[in-house]
């Protein structure tokens, strides 16, 4: 595939990042496997003060030199206290992401550039309740998830989306700091989620897709289904709105008009069509083809290599054509 | 183009080029942390008010109003020329106030309130607001320096709690924010860290102080000072201030045998009593008794009595004794004349164990430099004292019936025991023997040491506490204010130090039955004392309730506020037979442990039960209740399955079972809004309830 493709040439240089995000892919891979449903709980949460509970701890600090020097039995009680929230803290920290059910769906498809809109599910049972939990993506924007009042919450999260194929974005991240931001509590989880990213569409002149095709040579899709072109007699299933009434009206018979797009709605999109382009820009090209094509209601296949699909229209095969395009 | 659109125009410019764009990128702290923050800062400065300059607390404020206003869009955050000349203001202006005692305690606690104060006007980002809520933590401990009595204890906590609802708000979403669950959690986990806390309060080592700390500047402190003139110690009698506490091991003496010695005088000038330079530092602690030969003119004898002092701060170095004091601890010495100090400056409660021999004598031999030192007077004025003096010793014969003589004098001569005495001028002694007349202890006490001292017999001003109140609940002793006092002590050959107490020959009274009795009639008696429960001590219930309270107080101070290492060492004696430090640790840890545990507990239980719908929760209470009748409910069965089952074999009950089989299904599947649900809930309840009344 050609993710893998592409990641391969850095493994022959030893890059220390690269090689520590890799095993620790793996290990996280082992640790906390992909499933569409996941429920937080010891094995798969962990916890960390943060910058803010390190302060806290250095200000605890200077309060119980302070104590030492004054000698008050008080202050002591205050720092012994404050020492206990702060490791009540922590659990209560985990307490805020244990025992939370996750579950995500993503679009169906998109195009490359587009955001992937991926809606996460939160669910808890029972009568503990949830606060201020922050969910994101590697490279989405962070959305906070309160589940106080409700059993279940849906969020949603938009990944910009950068190659064909199938995308995965990454593990979620979810993170508390609730309840005093002493520490973080995070998973990250991986939902199986999968999303098709289609090629970007690239503009291209239509026009070579009649000047390629040895079939049907004079064909102009590109002015639509207006253009009388001719008649023919009325066969079972023409659409009444093309018949030609006039003509019936005097007597000559039912003729169907018929309109430059429906003379010949056999097209062919063939990877030989742009030669001179890389395969991605082909790919783009034929992804912009394929939208118009669709929108023009004319039968369209697809003929590219390791993959031949018939003409045919509709929303399955637009989806199926583009797909075949995706994966290529 | 229209001159009216070029107005607009114009306008719109001007509007456009003059209107502040808010800073999108700057942290806006939420509404509610906002509130939590200003409200725990005010409750954390508020005590601190009385100690810091008014200026401050004005600047306080206004930084509190700009940070609302700021809140509010109607000001923006000031510049940073501006936040430099304020600042460079105030350190002026704290140097013109507090001048060297800068580094003091006092000051310190000053800058660092105005410090917290101007963090308001620049709370920027998130970690801005962070370091506020730390550092009003940060006062908290400031004010326990001060004080440390239960009520402040109490009001602290509440700050704390305010302060950890401002930390835990940060976390919180926005839109979430619920002040009463905020306050909820943070007092339940406050509440929680208390198992830790007492575990390590009791099990922490104590360690001494790293470096001394210069407490306070020159504030006016009541207490003892180490000269008298007169009118001092009339002055302590409007406090009722405490002194200190004592415990007596065994019986208590009676308040009129204790007189607590805490400073020596022997110079005089002629109106004030000093304490000499030349008082030898001797160290007469534990191991060093042996080694001065003047220790030997002590003779300890008769029976002793040990008693534990804890004395309020009273940044001297003196600490209160009976006579004869032993001294047992290495933190304190006794000096020649046999006034005791602490090594260590008293900034704090400070709890001691002493053993006092009441009977013995003191110094029975006095060499001559000693003596000489005890003798000394001015080299003129009280003229008139001196010759009077010297007469009446010619006709008395010997030294002790010149002593009765004058404490006769004192009696026969219609002097008057005042607080408020005529003031002394030119010559004190002349004036206050032969022509005023009125005085305090002070007064008697000098005017009889000089008498003493201008026929050549040694003698000396001693001032301190008299008497003192028991608490009948805990049979532990008050020492007030306003049991100041002074005496003189004589030496006599054979004898050695005696004491004699001229105020005993003018008001008997005092010495009796007590300062409080003898005063209760002087309108100064009290005077600061404010709203005290001490006015009302002729109300039995009130004065009950002022033993009670005092009681309460003597056990903080004593187990809490005084906890140290030697109770800590008395603690673990209590627990092991043979204290190691292996053993100390390792109970420390397991009680650490425990605590945790008992924490964790209860943070991560998870609830045994599903929640259910309160409706449910009744109804299967009153399931239960059938069951223990013998008809329980089978499993699937619906409740009116149950019903029309149970109606067949209770007949009685069946009018009430099926009110609350229908009231229960309605409850459940009906959608009814919150209000009237409530209701109907209320209802079912008292339905479920009388049913169980008809069970049993």
């Amino acid at each position: 595939m050609a993710v893998t493709n592409q990641t391969k040439p850095y493994q022959k240089t030893f890059n220390p990042y690269l090689i520590w995000r890799r095993s620790f892919g793996e290990w996280i891979h082992r640790r906390i496997p992909p499933s569409k449903n996941i429920e937080l709980h010891l094995n798969n949460i962990f916890i960390i003060p943060t910058g803010q509970g390190l302060g806290f701890c250095f200000v605890l600090f200077l309060m119980f030199i302070g104590a030492i020097n004054y000698e008050t039995s008080l202050a002591f009680g205050l720092v012994f206290l404050l020492l206990g929230v702060f490791i009540l803290a922590i659990f209560y920290t985990y307490r805020n992401l244990s025992g939370l059910h996750l579950s995500g769906l993503t679009d169906d498809a998109v195009f490359v550039g587009e955001n992937a809109e991926i809606t996460i599910i939160l669910n808890r049972h029972g009568k503990r309740t949830y606060e201020a939990v922050q969910l994101s993506f590697d490279n989405s924007r962070k959305v906070v998830a309160n589940l106080i009042e409700h059993k279940e919450q849906r969020v949603s999260l938009f990944v910009p989306t950068s190659r064909r194929g199938h995308f995965n974005p990454g593990r979620l991240r979810v993170e508390t700091f609730y309840p005093f931001g002493l520490h973080r509590a995070w998973s990250l989880i991986d939902l199986d989620l999968d999303c098709l990213v289609y090629p970007k569409p690239v503009e291209c002149d239509l026009d070579i897709l009649n000047s390629n095709d040895q079939d049907t040579g004079k064909i102009n899709i590109t002015h639509g289904n207006d253009d009388f072109y001719n008649l023919r007699e009325y066969q079972r299933g023409d659409p009444l709105k093309h018949v030609a009434w006039k003509n019936f009206a005097r007597g000559q018979g039912m003729y169907t008009k018929q309109y430059s797009s429906n003379v010949d709605d056999k097209i062919w999109l063939r990877w030989s069509l742009f030669t001179e382009l890389s395969e991605e820009d082909r790919l783009s090209r034929l992804c912009y083809c394929v939208l118009k094509l669709d929108s023009s209601g004319v039968d369209y296949g697809l003929d590219i290599p390791g993959c031949l699909i018939e003409p045919n229209k509709g929303t399955a095969h637009y989806h199926s054509i583009l797909r075949a395009l995706a994966l290529f | 183009m229209n001159i009216l659109n070029i107005l607009k125009n114009k306008r719109k410019n001007k509007f456009s080029g003059n209107q502040k764009i808010p800073d999108v990128s700057a942290y806006l702290v939420p509404r509610t942390s906002l509130a939590w923050i200003l409200l725990s800062l005010v409750a954390v400065i508020l005590p601190h008010v009385s100690r810091v300059p008014i200026w401050l607390v004005v600047i306080c404020a206004l930084c509190i109003v700009g940070r609302i206003l700021i809140f509010q869009g109607r000001m923006s955050y000031p510049g940073a020329l501006i936040k430099t000349i304020i600042v460079i203001l105030i350190l002026w202006v704290m140097i013109a106030q507090y001048g060297r005692d800068v580094f003091a305690t006092e000051s310190t606690i000053a800058i660092l309130i105005v410090a917290i104060s101007l963090k308001l006007l620049e709370m920027h980002k998130k970690r801005d607001v962070i370091m506020v809520i730390y550092l009003c933590y940060f006062t908290v401990i400031a004010e326990f320096i001060w004080s440390q009595s239960i009520p402040i204890a109490i009001y602290m906590m509440a700050c704390v709690l305010l302060i950890s609802a401002g930390l835990m708000s940060l976390s919180q979403t926005e839109e979430y924010q619920s002040p009463l669950r905020t306050l909820k959690l943070s007092s339940l986990i406050l509440l929680q860290s208390i198992p830790l806390m007492l575990a390590l309060f009791v099990l922490f080592p104590r360690i001494s102080p790293l470096w001394s700390v210069p407490l306070q500047s020159s504030s006016a402190r009541t207490g003892l000072s180490d000269s008298m003139s007169p009118g001092d110690i009339g002055n302590l009698i409007t406090s009722d201030e405490l002194a200190f506490r004592v415990k007596f091991n065994g019986e208590n003496p009676r308040p009129a045998e204790l007189y607590w010695r805490a400073i020596t005088l022997d110079r005089f000038d002629g109106r004030e009593w000093t304490r000499g330079f030349n008082v030898e530092p001797q160290f007469l602690g534990p191991g060093d008794r042996d080694n001065r030969d003047w220790f030997q003119g002590i003779e300890y004898q008769g029976n002793s009595i040990n008693y534990n002092v804890i004395m309020e701060p009273t940044y001297e170095n003196y600490i209160y004794t009976l006579k004869i004091p032993q001294v047992l601890d290495e933190r304190m010495i006794m000096r020649r004349d046999f006034q005791v100090d602490s090594i260590r400056n008293v900034s704090q409660r400070f709890s001691y164990d002493m053993r006092s021999y009441m009977n013995s004598r003191l110094d029975t031999s006095l060499n001559q430099r000693e003596s000489r030192r005890w003798q000394g007077l001015p080299d003129e004025g009280n003229e008139q004292s001196r010759e009077f003096a010297i007469n009446l010793r010619e006709e008395s014969g010997s030294d002790e019936a010149f002593i009765q003589n004058v404490l006769a004098y004192y009696t026969n001569e219609n002097f008057f025991y005042t607080l408020q005495p005529a003031l002394l001028a030119g010559n004190p002694v002349d004036e206050f023997l032969f022509s005023t007349r009125e005085g305090f202890c002070e007064h008697y006490a000098s005017s009889f040491t000089f008498l003493m001292r201008a026929v050549g017999i040694p003698a000396r001003v001693v001032t301190g506490y008299q008497g003192g109140e028991y608490n009948p609940f805990d049979q532990t002793l008050t020492v007030r204010q306003y049991d100041a006092h002074a005496w003189s002590e004589v030496w006599l050959p054979d004898q050695g130090w005696i004491r004699v107490d001229p105020t005993a020959a003018v008001a008997p009274d005092r010495i009796e039955l007590g300062s409080q009795f003898t005063y209760q009639s002087e309108d100064v008696f009290l005077e600061d004392a404010g709203l005290s429960l001490l006015r009302y001590r002729n109300s039995l219930f009130l004065n009950n309730l002022r033993y009670r309270l005092e009681m309460i107080d003597y056990s903080w101070n004593r187990f809490v506020l005084n906890y140290d290492q030697s109770m800590q060492f008395a603690f673990f004696s209590s627990l092991f037979n043979e204290v190691t430090r292996g053993k100390i640790i390792f109970s420390a840890l397991f009680f650490m442990f425990i605590s945790v545990s008992i924490m964790v507990f209860f943070v991560l239980r998870k609830s045994s039960r599903k929640e259910l719908n309160p409706a449910t929760d009744l109804y299967l209470s009153y399931c239960e209740g059938l069951a223990k009748q013998g008809f329980s409910r089978k499993k699937g069965e619906t409740p009116l399955e149950y019903y029309e089952r149970l109606s067949n074999a209770k007949p009685k009950w069946a009018q009430q079972m099926h009110e609350i089989t229908d009231k229960y299904i309605d409850l459940v599947y009906k959608k009814v809004d919150q209000e009237k649900s409530q209701k109907e809930l209320k209802e079912f309840r008292n339905k479920i309830r009388q049913f169980h009344t008809l069970l049993y």
